[in-house]
């Protein structure tokens, strides 16, 4: 027997105190006295203090061990699979809460994940074998902050590097393929090295792949076709390969066909040998091409940085003026395609991403608090239910766990719908995306299993969110007090000054919003297509870009200055020629086509109007050919037509004239004569925009508003600038045409092609691409009212549990009042003081704050009246919190003084 | 009915064995010393814990007495138990009934 414990040696202090702490329960008491009796004995038995000690240690952890275990095990056995059932019947019973978590949770989980998602679908490993050993080399310059592209000079050097085992380069471009004959459109071509389809792993379908030979000066011209056009353009002919095709000016032999899913580097149909040699230009100088290499067996990438470093470095001590801000980077893939910096490739390299995400999922936990707000609701009105389980024997933790379960099947039901809906809408959106090249080829947007792993996880965050920390406080009542409550249905639950701030703001932030969405979606939905002030189904427009020479084809100065001529007599030609072409109207050239976007400006003017103040607004700014307006047959109403003086002179003149439309004379000068009047832009002007912000402009003429914003008719205003010829590639033209504008296309590629077989073309109609940019624009408005719709329904939800909840707790209460002749307009005001405040205050603040942001939203949408659309807005908003708040207060009405007297 | 696992049955006849003695700390010893087995307290409470559950095993508690006593919890049979113990015990002779000398022969050599 054990001798008296008063006398028994103590246990050691470490282990017993972890048994005291993580050892709860009905038994935990005698396993602490059985242990402690278990060391006294073997002390006893004299097997000494110290291996006393240690068969204590042991007994004490492998005794936690056990007791952790078996509780999990009965958790997963007994309880939760029963609690899951009380889940799903609660899904069924509780209609509201269930559809609310599921349009909250459902839409909210995927969507906060649909940043995280982009990044791991852009920057994923290219779609060969062993793609993540695939990897870009390149320079990062320290001092721009910008990756650079690399040279044949580059690719020569870094042949050296032994982390790799071999290494390629490739350049991207478009091409034209027997054009001048078909009038097809241009295809993605990749001038490539033959050592790249041994890097990618790539098998031909037919034929072969490209071989060192055929990079060789004088070798035939060969090409590789994609499957992709070898079906579109060659009806699969299986005597392709041998075949020859004209590409730009040079007859090709086609030598193979690769398969669909190769595509490199960016949606290319079309593989040349990369011909460009480093001996060809000077050092630095040369074709710009994308390095990339494989890594060789047992290098891991961080070797190869290293080794990539110290070449760099080397570098730059030979060669300071080239090379000292230049690091050596050995990047992924996707990172190097898409000319992106190292550190934008994954959030944890970059505290900015990472703080997007961090919002991101900010903005679920909101969600979350508002599903909290309901199922705090519920878990109030089960209060009784919880106390007799309590009495019953349940600890707090068991009852915890029955609420998060539940939750938890609610949030995976949810999860489950919005994950099948995103991926739907993943197929979708590339469906749609695809044909436009608008993702990198290997980019697959349905969900990966990353992504239902990481949502799934989410889930159960989001349920202990909102299903448990609204119960903490419930279930930490005393037993006792909570049975006394039972049955009068007052117990003291209560919704915190947490909850009321969760609804207010979001009546605040949901009117603001709403009050945006909905004037965007109408100043949307106004635009008809006649407000451009021409008929854009008559109109094709064509892009036209040169392809600029090779090194070893401009040896000069003066070949420089003869490519520039080269390049203003094609758009010369190519715009005679269309404007000579039966079916053409009219055309004219520029940087911009109206009816599209263009950049904007603030301008100021020299001498403002006396006595009108100027509309404070952005300003399209468009880039035109002197023949702009004569093109398009738009008479010039003020003033003269811009002549080729105005546009005259070496790279750098100033060109000061400018032409304007009546809407900027009615918003800067009041509808006064603009004509001599100076202005200048106001600084910072992007460089991109092709402005000199020291520079005054001088308006010689006006012409009418046509085709310049047209998501917003009133907001028009335009200034036009004189394009030196030549001065860009690509250039726009924009095509005025008798008949169907589709019909014209092959032929305008034709014309074009016969022009200069080498340059390419890319057309749209302009009608169908306006319907697409204001599509888009819709959507974006849509959007917005669709999200504030769901904050605001979020908010209603919560103010209807919020009144359920009083209403419940009130009984009593409202059944006494009622006994004592309290007035219908007493009761409503005991029982809606508080939500009516919350409400107030919500649709008040949320005015202001609509004020602001429609009052900042000027230039994007047709604001109107600000006060009458934010008096409509909070009106709709108050009604339909009042809805919400109606039923619970009827309830509360219908409360007989017997019923309440029958609760208690 | 889940049928006697290896560690409940060597629980149940140690409770046996030690009567009205069988609680954590004697039972722990009592299998020590007959198997050699170093069990742990909580694993023998979390088994007894699932036997009691069951209906094989019925506890009492003993409060602690005076200033430093110790509370215990002592375990007994209840017939169901003692009725699957020994059905268990009979399955395992049925099964090895006339092997057992085949077993040390095996396991010898």
């Amino acid at each position: 027997m054990a001798s008296d414990p008063r006398d028994a040696p103590h246990p050691p202090r470490l282990p017993r105190l972890l048994v005291r702490l993580l050892i709860r329960g009905r038994d935990a008491s005698y396993i602490v006295s059985d242990l402690d009796t278990s060391f006294a004995r073997d002390v006893e038995r004299g097997i000494g203090r110290a291996r006393a000690a240690r068969r204590y240690a042991w007994n004490a952890l492998a005794s936690v061990w056990s007791v952790w275990t078996s509780g999990l095990r009965r958790l997963v056995t007994h309880g939760i699979g029963l609690d899951a059932k009380l889940g799903l019947r609660m899904l069924v019973k509780q209609p509201l809460i269930t559809a609310v978590t599921v349009l909250a949770l459902g839409l909210g989980i995927p969507a906060s994940l649909l940043f995280l998602h982009g990044m791991d679908v852009l920057f994923s490993d290219l779609p060969v074998p062993d793609g993540h050993r695939v990897v870009g080399v390149r320079h990062y310059d320290v001092d721009g902050q910008n990756p650079l592209s690399s040279s044949m000079h580059d690719l020569e050097r870094w042949q050296a590097l032994e982390s790799l085992e071999s290494i390629g380069a490739v350049r991207s471009s478009s091409v034209n393929i027997d054009t001048e004959e078909s009038g097809a459109p241009p295809v993605r071509s990749a001038e490539i090295t033959a050592s790249s389809f041994d890097i990618l792993r790539a098998r031909p379908l037919l034929g072969r792949v490209l071989d060192a030979d055929d990079e060789l000066d004088g070798a035939p011209a060969v090409a590789l076709l994609g499957e992709s056009l070898w079906s579109a353009r060659f009806a699969r002919d299986p005597g392709i390969v041998g075949q020859s095709i004209r590409i730009g000016r040079t007859p090709h032999t086609v030598v193979g066909v690769m398969p669909a899913d190769f595509q490199f580097p960016s949606s290319d149909q079309v593989w040349l040998p990369l011909r460009a040699r480093a001996v060809d230009s000077p050092v630095g100088d040369g074709p710009q091409v994308m390095v990339f290499g494989r890594l060789a067996d047992g290098v891991s990438l961080q070797d190869a940085r290293a080794e990539i470093s110290v070449l760099t470095e080397r570098r730059a001590s030979d060669d300071p003026e080239r090379f000292e801000h230049l690091t050596g980077e050995v990047v992924g893939m996707a990172t190097l395609l898409l000319n992106e910096d190292a550190e934008n490739s994954s959030l944890w390299s970059n505290p900015e991403l990472l703080i997007v995400q961090a919002l991101i999922f900010g903005l679920l936990l909101v969600v979350c608090g508002n599903v909290g707000t309901l199922i705090l609701a519920r878990t109030a009105a089960r209060s009784n239910e919880i106390t007799i389980r309590t009495a019953l024997g349940a600890s707090r933790a068991r009852i915890l766990t029955q609420l998060f379960v539940e939750t938890l099947v609610l949030a995976t039901v949810a999860t489950g719908l919005g994950l099948l809906l995103a991926n739907r809408f993943a197929s979708w959106l590339m469906g749609v995306l695809a044909p436009h090249d608008f993702l990198p080829y290997w980019a697959d947007l349905t969900l990966t299993p990353r992504f239902v792993g990481i949502a799934l996880g989410l889930a159960a965050l989001c349920a202990a969110v909102a299903g448990v920390l609204p119960a903490l406080s419930p279930t930490r009542r005393a037993i006792q007090a909570n049975l006394q409550r039972t049955g009068v249905r007052s117990g003291g639950t209560r919704f915190g000054i947490g909850s009321s701030v969760l609804i207010v703001s979001q009546i605040i932030l949901s009117v603001g919003v709403l009050a945006l969405g909905a004037t965007g979606v109408r100043t949307a939905f106004a635009y008809q297509g006649d407000d451009l002030g021409f008929d854009p189904d008559r109109y094709v427009y064509a892009t036209l870009t040169v392809p600029e020479p090779r090194p070893m084809e401009v040896q000069g100065a003066s070949d420089s200055l003869a490519w520039q001529t080269h390049l203003e007599e094609i758009q010369r030609e190519l715009l005679r020629r269309l404007s000579e072409d039966p079916a053409v109207v009219g055309v004219a050239m520029g940087a911009h086509v109206p009816g599209l976007s263009s950049p904007n400006g603030d301008v100021i003017l020299e001498t403002p109007p006396a006595g009108f103040d100027p509309v404070e607004s952005d300003v399209a700014v468009a880039r035109v050919d002197v023949s702009f307006f004569a093109g398009l047959g738009r008479p010039i109403l003020a003033g003269r037509d811009f002549n080729a003086g105005d546009a005259e002179g070496p790279p750098g003149t100033p060109h000061t004239a400018v032409i304007v439309n009546e809407s900027f004379v009615r918003h800067h000068f009041g509808g006064r004569s603009a004509v001599g009047q100076r202005f200048r832009y106001e600084p910072p002007v992007p460089a991109w925009r092709a402005l000199d912000e020291e520079e005054w402009y001088e308006i010689v003429g006006v012409v009418g508003s046509f085709g310049t914003n047209p998501e917003n008719s009133a907001r028009d205003a335009a200034i036009y600038h004189p394009l030196a010829p030549g001065a860009i590639n690509p250039a726009r033209f924009t095509v005025e045409v008798a008949g169907d504008p589709e019909a014209f296309v092959p032929r305008l590629r034709q014309i074009a092609a016969s022009v200069d077989p080498v340059a390419t073309v890319s057309t749209g109609l302009l009608a169908a691409t306006i319907r697409t940019e204001s599509l888009m624009f819709r959507s974006t408005f849509l959007l917005v009212l669709a999200l504030a719709g769901a904050a605001f329904l979020l908010a209603a939800t919560g103010l209807y549990a919020l009144m359920s909840f009083t209403i419940s707790q009130r009984t009593q209460e409202i059944g006494i009042r009622s006994a004592l002749g309290a007035s219908t307009a007493d009761i409503v005001s005991a029982v809606t003081r508080r939500a009516a405040l919350q409400v107030g205050a919500g649709l008040a603040l949320g005015i202001a704050w609509g004020w602001v942001l429609l009052d900042n939203s000027r230039n994007d949408v047709e604001v109107g009246n600000i006060p009458l659309t934010l008096a409509l807005t909070a009106a709709i908003a108050g009604s339909v919190c009042l809805a919400a708040c109606a039923h619970p207060t009827l309830r509360g009405l219908r409360i007989q003084p017997t019923e309440a007297l029958r609760e208690s | 009915m889940p049928y006697l696992g290896a560690f409940e049955q060597l629980i149940l006849f140690s409770v046996l064995q030690l009567k009205d003695e069988a609680y954590g700390a004697s039972l722990r010893e009592d299998i020590e010393e007959r198997t050699g087995r170093t069990v742990s307290i909580g694993a023998i409470y979390t088994t007894l814990g699932r036997l009691e559950e069951r209906g094989l095993v019925r506890s009492r508690t003993e409060e602690p007495r005076g200033r430093t006593g110790r509370p215990r919890k002592y375990y007994a049979l209840t017939p169901d138990g003692a009725r699957e113990l020994r059905e268990a015990y009979a399955s395992i002779q049925a099964v090895a009934g006339g092997v057992v000398s085949e077993l040390d022969r095996l396991a010898e050599s």
